[in-house]
């Protein structure tokens, strides 16, 4: 998404103007978002009637759009694979601190932490719309699986089988402020999903 | 630091979804997270890997 929105002509131009704050920035690139989602959609609706595999790429901040693109993947009989690899809160700041020093583009890091939340909240209702789910913990070269989801959520099925990260899912963001809401999300996610946490 | 999933947790977790060679559905990967959390790098490796199932 962010090639294609770099692709956009004189938005690498406006981007890169030290005069604007990263408030700015952020809404020149989602004014120039709008442009890619438009051609994204094409693209999805072409991939769909060819029954070609395809790959969805979504932040998770809102899921109304996603749900709405998975409902004609559904139904158009696809084998939905939904994969979340979840990054501590402090090492996904680092992270992007070393991509800002070689990208134009600045990610406002309070736009970012409620992007991280909702996408955390908005996962629970996806389940119903996929075939597998795995969440990862991609923190690190250590790596593990924290989630996995097999079988629909609205059928009752002896293979199913759900891990609880109850314990784990503290970790990602230890941010003070938030640690009252994470634990509001993770135990809504795990009591609805996995009655391991009680 | 390296943020790439290594290949054995796509394999263990994702490989047996490609075994079977005459499957009809295709396939709809979703990658969900935020900016920097490694959905790029991991649909590519896992496209890497199907390639090489099917």
């Amino acid at each position: 998404m962010d090639s294609l929105v770099e692709a956009i002509p004189d938005y690498y131009q406006k981007i890169v103007n030290p005069d604007l704050t990263n408030e700015q920035k952020t809404s020149l690139y989602f004014d120039c978002r709008k442009q890619v989602d438009d051609l994204s959609s094409l693209v999805l609706a072409k991939a769909i009637a060819g029954r070609f595999n395809l790959i969805y790429e979504t932040t998770g901040s809102s899921t109304a759009w996603l749900i709405s693109d998975l409902n004609k993947i559904k139904s158009a009989g696809y084998n939905i694979v939904f994969l979340y690899p979840l990054v501590n809160w402090k090492i996904l700041n680092e992270r992007l601190d070393t991509r800002e020093r070689t990208s134009p583009r600045k990610i406002d890091r309070n736009f970012l932490l409620q992007g991280v939340l909702k996408a955390l909240s908005n996962f629970p209702g996806v389940l119903d719309y996929v075939d597998y789910a795995y969440i990862y913990d991609n923190s690190g070269s250590k790596v593990s699986i924290l989630f996995s989801y097999d079988g629909s959520i609205t059928e009752t099925k002896p293979s199913r089988k759900i891990n609880c990260f109850n314990s784990s899912l503290k970790k990602f963001i230890d941010h003070e402020n938030v640690m009252d809401i994470i634990e509001t999300i993770g135990t809504f996610l795990l009591c609805k999903y996995c009655n391991e946490c009680r | 630091m390296s943020c790439l999933l290594p290949d054995k947790y796509i394999s263990t977790s994702l490989h047996k979804l490609f075994q079977n060679k005459k499957a009809t559905r295709p396939l709809a990967l979703i990658t969900y997270g935020p900016t920097g959390s490694g959905k790029v790098k991991l649909y590519k490796l896992f496209w890497k890997v199907k390639s090489q199932r099917i």
